[in-house]
């Protein structure tokens, strides 16, 4: 009998619990109108978004953003597509520009008028001449011309950690408290072996390696854009340059590693946590991690002096990978967004758009030109260090839907250029088998 | 599964088959598991193959394509090489899980007081969820600070390699649901009378060895089949520890079948090939475990 | 039980056995060790055996900092609703095919045992269309409707029901009493073990089950424990005594429940499994 008044009890509290839970959903309660957001930023990144929205709540009543955090790449755009066909969307996403000729042609996002923008107060001559460029090249190549297809916040790039006391100890470290002789790639090369000899650094310079094709493509992209290289023009794939410019860069990235200089073979938390705990002179990694750093040494969890630098310029110029995080509004099949709801979520990213400094804390160059080049990103440190050139070397990803986050090209870095650092592959074998993925990823 | 629990004697007993009864009672008791059969189960099974001929999204929209989808798949590369990694995974799995289950469980039954304390350890990560089984060997299994590396003073890439990578996989799975065949084995050599070996070591059959060949091994032989079989059903859907382990890298050499439905489904939004592999797999269950479960049964009847 | 005899030959299995079964235990440790170290430590070579001084910092990182309350909060809500709807489910039909002869309830049993050779993930592409179309996507209801499907668990039941004595229903009968009212208050009592049995292994599997609520749930908030978990393991800026934080808190329920029931779960896995 016990388990019987167990059994009702469990079964009346179920259903009440369910029926409450789908209330609460859709019941509309009377306070602030109500704006969801999904966002993949997590860590130092997650900090200062919430922070911003949190601001938002707080300065005015009429509207309230919560917002939910889902993994970067695979799963993120797999679900939100998931949304977009169940109907069940949020209001507003960040989403990568990268990602946008994958994502216009899923139709999974709401096209932007530049007459939306603006009456939003946000035209498109507010913001980084770079990126708007790009969004209106991909709009003209996939979706419809002239439009966009997010409002852009930020451009993240790759740059170069460096630990003062080690590059010290090797003689690298210039008057200024910045690296010195690491131009040009014999003589980056160089310093990576000064480094290794003359400190107890277990690796002269980090970057997350194994199961991250998207570090190693920002390398290599790197490196191959700084010699000149594009992979794609017009919205079509091309590949000629690989096995030339694109060789020379995986070669370089091998000699590193045959040379023990880098890991082959490393896991991202690792790269990060070698470096914090002053085991490596360099890290490779993106702007994003600058958070990490600033807190680590604000509550004295680092034992040295460190910089952040531009990604040197190791060949013919400093084109560095770079990419923009945007704010989207999905394209919902079953419930398009309401004109008034639309309206809110301007008023949202608006206001993000004019705190953007807070969110360059996260190490993002702002998009929104009055915040990059207001007073407050002057004196931000460490930004202050790399941002002015690292603004002007942007080398955005590849226009097609091949090339982005969570996209194709990521498999066969993954697949090819990876297995050449750990010398499962030879550095021709593996261009030619990447450069025959991508070709047919592309045709 | 291979036991079909016999008909009791008590349907045949006439009062019971000849009582009164209202059908509005049966349809009421019946009518709620059955609709759910029916509507989750069923009607997928079924769907399955009707989207197979079609192009649809996910969303199940498209139009009828005939027979292209299939034969798409027979020229698709990557889906032969999921079948091939799946069934690489089962050879890898399915005999040494049951052969470990065994041996673990033989040295179990000998154990005294210790053995409840032991098979509490060894049953331990079966209850485990897969996402919470899959980060902690992520972890130990680290190339660079993995506890596993460092004592063993290896420096493999266990989920990066591709000579390893399956392996791995299929040693986290062995890791985790060991303790299910365990536990079964257990319970089918505690069934066995103490005083068949008795008897035997009465006849002169010499050591552990001939007792476990003429006693231990034909006797627990219906559990060793079940285990087989129930491992063959759940191995065929491997996606979880893949996913979560390797994602079906280094190089898609991990890939496999249902995760490259996953891919086709979720990722590439093509739902109606994405169920002519999923058809391709259910026949391919569908024929291996009848087959083996009539060459198990051969088997076992001596 | 076997009679032990104490040979040197004995103790040296047991040695091994125990042996065995610590090394078995001890990734479980190691992600306990992991989540109570500071990230500095983790990459410590000799490793840190044991955390010094164990602190909660990555508990409270990822208690603060991911939704894994609400995840806890799912996760009960679901496996809950799945277990007490199954035990109901199957216990009425299995009750209504070993106890009242209809005509037709062979081959319906046989129908629902042909449910064994379905395998459910080569389902999941039309289940997410059926509920996609009920509007169930991203919803308690969208994860819990497709695993009501437990034919087991009436074979179990109705295994059970076959070898409760004649005389008990017919008594009642003759007082009056409905078939409801018979099954739950004389067969369901008599059934209690094997019910607590089934629920807790329903709740167990439910509770661990991946692989449909990571299809059917679109957003962070209605994630379950094991897909939610998953989520915080994202490149940026994330550390191995985090991702073992919230592995440790996601396992800890299933964990503490085996703990407590440890005969109660061997009993109804090995019962659903399809022996006694």
């Amino acid at each position: 009998m016990n388990l019987k008044r167990c059994l009702a009890l469990g079964g009346t509290l179920v259903a009440a619990v369910v029926l409450l839970a789908s209330c609460g959903a859709s019941s509309a309660s009377k306070g602030p109108t109500e704006i969801t957001l999904w966002d993949f930023l997590s860590g130092g990144d997650g900090v200062r978004w919430t922070q911003i929205l949190d601001k938002f709540n707080s300065d005015q009543t009429a509207l309230h953003v919560t917002h939910t955090t889902l993994t970067w790449g695979d799963p993120f755009y797999t679900k939100v597509h998931t949304a977009v066909v169940a109907g069940e969307t949020p209001d507003v996403m960040t989403y990568h520009l990268s990602h946008f000729p994958a994502g216009i042609i899923a139709g999974d996002l709401r096209p932007f008028t530049q007459d939306e923008l603006n009456k939003a107060g946000l035209p498109l001559s507010d913001f980084n001449p770079i990126l708007v460029k790009q969004s209106l090249a991909i709009s003209q190549a996939y979706g419809i011309a002239n439009d966009v297809y997010g409002v852009p916040l930020d451009t993240h790039t790759s740059v170069l950690y460096y630990n003062k006391d080690l590059l010290k100890k090797a003689g690298l470290l210039g008057p200024d408290g910045t690296p010195q002789g690491i131009t040009g790639v014999a003589n980056f090369t160089a310093a990576l072996e000064k480094i290794k000899r003359s400190t107890d650094a277990q690796f002269a310079m980090v970057m997350s390696t194994a199961n991250d094709p998207a570090t190693v493509w920002r390398m290599w992209y790197t490196l191959f854009s700084q010699q000149g290289g594009t992979l794609a023009s017009g919205g079509k794939v091309t590949l000629d340059q690989v096995p030339t410019l694109g060789t020379t860069a995986l070669q370089t990235m091998v000699d590193w590693t045959t040379k023990g200089l880098i890991p082959a073979n490393f896991q991202y938390p690792a790269a990060v946590a070698l470096f914090l705990s002053g085991k490596a002179a360099f890290m490779f990694n993106g702007n994003w991690e600058v958070p990490t750093v600033v807190d680590a040494k604000a509550n004295g969890k680092l034992t040295f002096d460190y910089g952040v630098a531009a990604f040197p310029q190791l060949f013919d110029n400093q084109d560095t990978w770079a990419d923009s995080h945007n704010l989207a509004i999905p394209a919902n099949t079953k419930h398009k967004i309401s004109k008034k709801q639309f309206n809110n979520v301007m008023t949202l990213i608006n206001y993000i758009e004019k705190h953007a400094d807070i969110w360059a804390g996260g190490g993002h160059l702002p998009a929104y030109l009055p915040v990059l080049n207001g007073p407050a990103l002057a004196s931000m440190v460490p930004n202050n260090e790399y941002t002015p050139q690292a603004a002007k070397d942007v080398t955005l990803e590849p226009v097609s839907p091949v090339f982005g986050v969570g996209d194709p090209a990521y498999d066969a870095v993954g697949n090819f250029l990876t297995p050449a650092l750990t010398g499962q592959l030879t550095v021709q074998d593996a261009i030619s088998k990447f450069q025959a993925q991508l070709q047919s990823l592309g045709s | 599964m291979t036991q079909v629990p016999e008909q009791t004697k008590a349907d045949r007993r006439p009062s019971r088959a000849g009582r009164r009864f209202s059908w509005r009672t049966v349809v009421v008791l019946i009518a709620p598991f059955t609709v759910v059969y029916l509507a989750f189960l069923v009607y997928p099974t079924v769907r399955v193959l009707m989207l197979s001929f079609t192009n649809s999204d996910i969303a199940g929209r498209g139009s009828f394509v005939g027979i292209a989808n299939y034969a798409h798949l027979l020229k698709d590369a990557l889906f032969w090489a999921s079948l091939w990694h799946t069934v690489y995974f089962i050879l890898l799995c399915v005999v040494p899980n049951t052969a470990v289950g065994l041996i673990f469980a033989l040295m179990i039954v000998r154990l005294g007081r210790l053995r409840s304390p032991v098979m509490a350890m060894l049953f331990l990560p079966y209850i485990l969820p897969v996402s919470v089984v899959t980060q902690i060997w992520l972890w130990v299994l680290d190339t660079n600070y993995g506890i596993f590396n460092y004592l063993t003073g290896t420096k493999l890439n266990w989920f990066q390699d591709p000579h390893w990578a399956m392996p791995a996989v299929a040693f986290v799975t062995i890791w985790w649901t060991v303790g299910f065949n365990i536990l079964l084995f257990v319970a089918g050599l505690q069934s066995i009378p103490q005083e068949y070996y008795e008897a035997a070591a009465l006849d002169g059959a010499s050591g552990g060895l001939q007792a476990f060949r003429y006693i231990t091994w034909p006797l627990v032989w219906p559990v060793t089949s079940l285990v087989l079989v129930l491992q063959l059903i759940a191995q065929w859907q491997i996606f979880n520890q893949v996913y979560l382990l390797t994602n079906g890298g280094p190089y898609n050499s991990t890939i496999v079948t249902i995760q490259y439905m996953y891919i086709q489904a979720f990722q590439l939004h093509h739902g109606g090939y994405a169920t002519t592999i999923s058809m391709a797999l259910f026949v391919l269950i569908l024929v291996s475990s009848l087959a083996q479960i009539r060459l198990l049964r051969f088997r076992g009847n001596p | 039980m076997r009679r032990r005899r104490f040979s040197a030959s004995s103790a040296v299995v047991t040695a091994i056995t125990v042996a065995i079964a610590v090394v078995w235990v001890f990734p479980v440790y190691w992600a306990l060790n992991t989540s109570l170290s500071v990230d500095t430590q983790t990459v410590k070579i000799p490793p840190v055996w044991v955390p010094s001084p164990p602190i909660l910092d990555s508990f409270k990182y990822v208690i603060a900092n991911t939704a894994i309350i609400r995840w806890y909060f799912n996760s009960v809500v679901t496996s809950l609703a799945i277990d007490v709807l199954v035990l109901f489910l199957t216990m009425m039909c299995a009750y209504a095919l070993s106890q009242i002869a209809f005509r037709g309830r062979r081959a319906l049993f046989v129908f629902f045992l042909a449910g064994f050779m379905i395998p459910g993930a080569t389902n999941v592409v039309p289940l997410f269309m059926f509920l996609n179309r009920l509007n169930m996507v991203d919803t308690y209801l969208g994860v819990i409707l497709p695993q009501l499907v437990y034919p087991i668990a009436v074979v179990v039941y109705k295994q059970f029901f076959d070898q409760m004595p004649q005389e008990l229903g017919d008594a009642a009968r003759m007082d009056g009493a409905s078939d409801f009212r018979i099954l739950f208050t004389i067969f369901l009592p008599l059934n209690l073990g094997i019910t607590w049995a089934l629920a807790i292994v329903l709740f167990l599997f439910a509770w661990n089950n991946f692989f449909w609520p990571f299809i059917i749930i679109a957003s962070t908030p209605m994630m379950t424990i094991p897909v939610g978990i998953t989520q915080v393991q994202s490149w940026y800026g994330i550390a191995y005594p985090r991702i073992m934080a919230s592995a440790v808190l996601a396992a800890l329920p299933t964990a503490i429940l085996y703990l407590i029931f440890q005969r109660r779960v061997t009993q109804g896995v090995a019962i659903t499994a399809g022996i006694k």
